[in-house]
Order: structure tokens, then C-alpha cells, then sequence
């Protein structure tokens, strides 16, 4: 027992005093420490122990690979953590002061069991911010805090990759500086009202670092003090390049469609004067007798034939079908063809056509026409110097349940496509024909197929001697449920 | 640029001038200040290597990496790298706790380096594993880290260079004792877990070396029975049981862990 020590003055201390011998046996614990640890000291004493058996099994862990080393170091420390076990199992957290002398250690030990909640609490709080701090780091939209003055003063890795600069070289300019000069007003304007606490969301045209424009939607949100005062605002921006570019896809595709009500309108509106035109030639061709006018008239008929034909069958190309519905595809394939009969035999193309009469596939009519022009289409573009076009349509019977097939094979002898060209060919807004393609044809076929059941393979040869490209579609025909 | 030397990143110290040479290395938690009571006995005829793992005492913490750190591999490759730079043959490596199986896997890579190793309070194993015994359960390392986190402050503070004063302070070693123990606390944690949930009981059949096991009594951290156990599994050592209790018997109680290393060291 530690000497020259007054037990009744520490068993009076308003702390826990503990003296440990050098070794960390307890020589003494007074009574403000049993009541920390929740023992009666008339029944349990911790004298005798080592100190480590009153602790937890991580604060033991740091009492000898931290606390006493460093203790012994230095003569003394304050305020360290420690975990208590008590009597009941519960852990009591506990602060430390230790100073060492000649032979013992004296502690004073003060609960800490507030204390540790609100740094628990602390903590938790930390890490949710951190999370939060997280997700605005990480976003892909730019966010950006300016101060009251409209001048950066932070953002994430979201605007850094929008506009190519990195923080340091941005914070503390006006916002000016990320948008194209001719957007300016607009956003002035905006931001103008933000005092007066009001969000403000634009489209409009920022400035990468690189001088390069890049179409934007911005969101600017003010944050308000009390009494009403705007200490900052906060934009989140978003790089909308991509949408614009289907937007004006979209515009381009109802021009289009537009286009093909307007045909169809006047279509059926000529076929009635076609009809009766047709009705007077041949009322006329009975009339005649000389050869020489019988074949001006003859000649006349056939090619008003041909007038109805188009009218009839491509004018009306755009109707849509109301439903899915058996379709001879025949007649499809030879119509389809028949639009491009005329470009096809000036280009020097042979055309082959492998169709069983009667071969029907479940599908919307008007959908798959669609996909065979654009097929055909390319096709063409191909072979401008000339070549040959295959068309084959067969049906296939898999072992499989899924049940019948049907496949159609578009092959052509024109250029072909390099792999590079392959493996992007389905992508919107890629094209190989310039000014002329809007970069939608496969895109659109590929998703009119596989909205018909189908899928869509492709194969392409640029090689010399065999150049050429197969496109195979595959459709599941028919029973599927919608 | 000057390259990254070992010596300046492990904040080597070189003191006595023996043919001989003798690395005391530091364990988990402290650094080189903690051998201050030991080191100076063998200053006579020895040469004394000192030094701090990276994240520990005055080391250069912008050398730390994750992944080279990330097992004790990475901290023996340290010692190996400060051998090579002083060409150091023929050593008494001495370790503390985790660094007895530092110095066991630097001495299984370049055996021929090493004349002894002598560990104190080694365990190649902390966590319980099936019959093995390590004294420890994962959760228990959980609990060090969470004690670790609660004074992540008050560590901090206690990092703070100390101005001398301290009566029983040898003047030999100059600004050793600026920072006693310091550690960062995320390196820390680092440390922690690479220390108390690494598992090499395999290596120990693997040293070649003549080792010398310290084992005190009464240790929480490192128990008898594990010291047994690497006594058992090293194929050329020998255990002494002090008298010594606890974890650090270099700190307190040097004179025996000083009569134990010069008995096997001559």
C-alpha cells in the first residue's frame, strides 16, 4: 500500500483515484471509483487485480500498447479514454489523468458517459455529412457553391469534368467565367432575383475551358439568412448535350412524320381523279382503232398504273397498322424493293428476291416495312457502283419451344463496314454518310425489331476480293403474349 | 530531388561503435524512445541501430502507402531496406511484439543477414483461431479501434513535443525523446489492424535464424501459451520465462530483459 496517503481523504475525493504498483496491480481504489464501476466495495474489491482485468478488452489492448509505454515515457498524462468494465458487464466510459512516481501510478478516473454520448453523437453526425459530402463530391452534375457576390468558392468532381478546370483555378472568379458570353444576360438576370429568395432554372450555353460551347441546364438554389439576407447560392448544373441532341432528332423524326400525314392525305385525295382518269382512258382505248393511238393510249394506261401503284403503296407508307397481324411478306418485300427498283438498276445492282409464296410472319405491317427500306436503304448506299442485293426470307423450326422463326437476310456485295464502323453501328447519332444520315436508321430498326420480336444480327466484310455486308433478322413469330 | 532514403524514412539513429550491431525495433503502439532504458547498456560494444516504422514516432509519414503497408511484409521490407543501406551483416535484431515476426519474416527472406533475432512477447497470431489460442477475438480489435477513434484528440495533444524535464532522462540520444509514442491516428488504426489480424504461424517453421523468446508473466497481450507456441514452432530458439509482468518488460523492467540479451548474445 502506497505510503504517506490518507485513505479517508481519497476514499473522500469527488473523483475515482486508483494507485497501481508498476506492474498495473491495483494497490487502492477508492470509493468514488467503486461507484463508477457499480461494485460495493464491502463486497468486491478491485484491490489486488491487475488493471487491465477492469477494462474492456480494446482499452486493456491500448493500456499496454500505448497508455503505458507512453506513461512511463513521460511521467504523466491527461485525458485519455478508457472503457471500465463494471460489476454488471456494462462498460462505463471514463476519462483518465495519470502520473507516475517511484514505485506506483496514481489515476484519477472521471466518468465520461455524457461526454462519450455527444461524441458518439458528433461522430455520427460526421459521417453523415461525410456520405452526403460524398454524393455532391461524386455527382456527374456540376455543383457549385457561390458566394453572395456570384463568386465560386467550391465544387465538385461533377463541374470539374464539365468544365475542364480544376477548383483552384476557378475559385474566387465570378460566375461570368463559365458561361458563353451570349448566355450572360440571361443568367445575370436570374441570378439577380435570387435576394429575393426565388430558385431560377435555365437552359442555356457554358464555356469549357477548352473554348468549346456546351449546351447546360443550370439550377440555382439561394441560401437566405435571417432577416432575408442571401449569404450564398448554390447552382446545380447538368450537361445536356446528349438531350439536345435527341430533342433535335425527335423534332427531325416529326418533320417526318408530318410529312408522311401530309403523303397519305394526298394520296387518298388523288385517287379518286385516278380512278375516274383510269375509267376515261379505258373507256377511250375501246374507242380507238388506229394502232398508232391505241398504243399512245396503252402506253398512257400503264404508266398511270404505275402512278396509282405508288399512290396506293408507298404514299400510304406511313399508316400505321393498328395492331400485329399475320403479313405476307411477299408482297412486302417486292414493294419495298419497288421503291428502290429504279436507283437499284441505274447502280448497275442485280436484285434477287428468295421468297416462298404464302410465308407470313406476325408482326406491324408498317414496322417492318419500315425496317426492310431502311435495310434496303443502306444497302443501296453500298453498292453505288454496283453489286448485288439479296433479299431472303425463310422460316426456321428450332428444337427449341420458343417455336417458329422466321428469318429474313438482307446481303449485299457492297463496301462492307471495318470493324471499328461494326461495333458502334447501333448507336444513335452515328453515321458513316456525312451530312446526309441522321445517325438514327439502325437505331430506330434495331428497336422496331426488337419491339416486333426479333433480333438483329449483323456481319460485314471489307475485305477486297469479298466485301459486303449480311444483315440477318430473326423474329420469334407470333404466339408471344404483347 | 534527393531519393526517399530508408534511413530518413524510418528515422534511423545510429549510436555506439561495435564490430557487432544490434536493431532494437519498436512494437505496436510507441516508437524507438521506448528502448531508451535498454539501448544504452549496449552502447559499449555494440554498434545500435534505431529506428521508427513508418506512421510511428519520427518517421516521414508522406512515405506511407496502404498498399505496400498493408501486411507485415511491407514493414519487414523496411528493415530490409535500412540493412541494405548501412550494408549491416551479421545482426542482433531485436523486436518487440509485432516486430518479433518483422524480424522473423526480414530474416526468412535474407537469412544471411541476420546472426540472431530475439523477440519479446512475440505472438504470430493475436486472434483465436480453432484450437490456437491467440487471446484475442475479433471483436476485441473492433473495441482497440473504437478506443483508438475516443482518443483520437487526446493522442493528438500527447503528440506534442515534450520539453525536457523529466528527471530520468538520459542525454544520450539528443532529440529522441521529442516524441515519445507519437503516432498518427489514422496510421494508427492502419497499424492496428495490419498488427493484432495478421496471421503468421506459418512463417515460424520458416526461420532459420537463432532466436531468443522472452515471454513475461501475466501478458494480456501475447499470453505464456503463445510464447510457448513460437518457441515450439521456430526451429532454433530458445524461451526464457522472466519475471517480468505485462507487455513492455524492456520498459519495465529493463536490467532483466538487459541480462537476458547479453547471457544469449555472447
Amino acid at each position: 500500500m502506497a505510503s504517506g496517503i490518507d485513505r479517508d481523504t481519497l476514499n473522500a475525493l469527488p473523483c475515482g483515484c486508483l494507485i497501481l504498483a508498476r506492474d498495473g496491480h491495483v494497490l487502492f481504489a477508492n470509493r468514488a471509483l467503486s461507484a463508477i464501476l457499480a461494485v460495493n466495495p464491502s463486497i468486491t474489491t478491485v484491490e489486488g487485480k491487475h488493471f487491465s482485468e477492469i477494462l474492456t478488452r480494446g482499452s486493456a489492448i491500448f493500456y499496454e500498447t500505448h497508455f503505458l509505454p507512453s506513461l512511463l515515457l513521460r511521467g504523466s498524462l491527461e485525458e485519455i479514454a478508457f472503457d471500465l468494465l463494471c460489476g454488471d458487464h456494462v462498460r462505463q466510459p471514463v476519462l483518465i489523468n495519470a502520473v507516475v512516481r517511484d514505485t506506483d501510478i496514481l489515476l484519477a478516473v472521471f466518468g465520461a458517459k455524457q461526454r462519450r454520448l455527444y461524441e458518439a453523437e458528433l461522430l455520427r453526425a460526421r459521417r453523415e455529412s461525410e456520405q452526403v459530402a460524398e454524393i455532391v463530391r461524386k455527382s456527374s452534375d456540376a455543383i457549385i457553391r457561390f458566394s453572395a457576390e456570384g463568386l465560386i468558392e467550391s465544387w465538385n468532381n461533377g463541374a470539374q469534368q464539365i468544365f475542364g478546370y480544376q477548383i483552384h483555378e476557378r475559385r474566387g472568379l465570378r460566375f461570368d467565367c463559365l458561361f458563353a458570353p451570349e448566355a450572360l444576360d440571361d443568367v445575370r438576370a436570374g441570378i439577380s432575383n435570387l435576394p429575393c429568395g426565388v430558385d431560377f432554372v435555365l437552359d442555356t450555353k457554358g464555356l469549357r475551358a477548352s473554348g468549346e460551347r456546351v449546351d447546360l441546364s443550370i439550377s440555382l438554389t439561394p441560401h437566405m439568412e435571417a432577416p432575408g439576407i442571401l449569404v450564398a447560392f448554390s447552382a446545380i448544373i447538368r450537361d445536356i448535350t446528349a438531350r439536345k441532341l435527341t430533342e433535335l432528332a425527335l423534332i427531325q423524326n416529326e418533320k417526318l412524320a408530318s410529312v408522311g400525314r401530309l403523303a397519305s392525305s394526298i394520296a387518298h385525295e388523288i385517287n379518286n381523279p385516278l380512278e375516274a382518269v383510269t375509267n376515261l382512258l379505258y373507256i377511250l382505248a375501246s374507242n380507238i382503232t388506229d394502232p398508232k393511238q391505241k398504243e399512245l393510249v396503252d402506253t398512257a394506261q400503264e404508266e398511270l398504273a404505275r402512278v396509282s401503284h405508288i399512290a396506293t403503296h408507298t404514299l400510304r407508307f406511313h399508316k400505321q397498322s393498328t395492331g400485329r397481324a399475320a403479313v405476307d411478306l411477299r408482297p412486302v418485300l417486292e414493294t419495298v424493293l419497288g421503291l428502290y427498283r429504279a436507283r437499284l438498276a441505274n447502280a448497275g445492282v442485280e436484285t434477287i428476291v428468295e421468297c416462298k409464296a404464302g410465308l407470313t410472319l406476325t408482326c406491324y405491317e408498317g414496322e417492318l416495312r419500315q425496317i426492310l427500306v431502311n435495310l434496303v436503304g443502306n444497302a443501296f448506299d453500298a453498292m453505288r457502283s454496283g453489286g448485288r442485293l439479296r433479299v431472303r426470307a425463310h422460316e426456321v423450326y428450332p428444337t427449341s419451344p420458343t417455336g417458329r422463326r422466321v428469318h429474313i437476310i438482307i446481303g449485299d456485295t457492297g463496301t462492307g463496314m471495318s470493324p471499328d464502323v461494326l461495333s458502334r453501328l447501333f448507336e444513335p447519332f452515328f453515321s458513316t454518310k456525312g451530312i446526309g444520315g441522321t445517325g438514327l436508321g439502325l437505331w430506330i430498326t434495331k428497336d422496331l425489331v426488337n419491339k416486333n420480336h426479333g433480333q438483329i444480327r449483323v456481319r460485314s466484310s471489307v475485305s477486297p476480293e469479298r466485301s459486303g455486308t449480311a444483315v440477318m433478322l430473326s423474329f420469334n413469330d407470333g404466339q408471344t403474349a404483347e | 530531388m534527393t531519393p526517399v532514403t530508408a534511413l530518413h524514412r524510418n528515422n534511423v539513429k545510429i549510436l555506439g561503435n561495435g564490430a557487432q550491431t544490434i536493431m532494437f525495433a519498436h512494437g505496436y503502439g510507441c516508437d524507438q524512445s521506448m528502448w531508451r532504458h535498454v539501448y544504452p547498456a549496449f552502447l559499449e560494444n555494440y554498434k545500435v541501430v534505431l529506428f521508427d516504422y513508418v506512421g510511428s514516432g519520427g518517421s516521414d509519414i508522406t512515405a506511407f502507402s496502404t498498399s505496400r503497408y498493408s501486411s507485415l511484409r511491407g514493414y519487414a521490407l523496411d528493415v530490409l531496406d535500412i540493412i541494405e543501406e548501412l550494408d549491416l551483416k551479421e545482426l542482433h535484431f531485436v523486436g518487440h511484439s509485432v516486430s518479433s515476426m518483422i524480424g522473423a519474416l526480414a530474416s526468412i527472406d535474407s537469412p544471411d543477414r541476420f546472426k540472431t533475432l530475439t523477440m519479446i512477447g512475440p505472438s504470430p497470431c493475436y486472434i483465436n483461431a480453432g484450437d490456437y489460442e491467440g487471446g484475442m477475438e475479433r471483436a476485441d480489435v473492433e473495441s482497440l479501434l473504437e478506443t483508438l477513434e475516443s482518443n483520437h484528440v487526446a493522442w493528438s495533444a500527447t503528440m506534442a513535443p515534450v520539453i525536457m524535464g523529466n528527471p530520468e532522462a538520459p542525454e544520450l540520444a539528443g532529440e529522441l525523446e521529442a516524441s515519445f509514442c507519437r503516432m498518427d491516428p489514422f496510421l494508427a488504426n492502419h497499424f492496428a489492424r495490419v498488427t493484432f489480424l495478421s496471421d503468421n504461424r506459418a512463417d515460424l517453421p520458416k526461420v532459420k535464424t537463432r532466436t531468443l523468446v522472452l515471454q513475461c508473466q501475466r501478458d494480456v497481450i501475447a499470453g505464456t501459451s503463445v510464447g510457448k507456441y513460437v518457441h515450439e514452432w521456430l526451429p532454433n530458439s530458445q524461451l526464457v520465462m522472466m519475471n517480468a509482468t505485462g507487455h513492455c518488460p524492456h520498459m519495465s523492467a529493463p536490467q532483466e530483459v538487459i541480462k537476458e540479451l547479453r547471457k544469449f548474445l555472447s
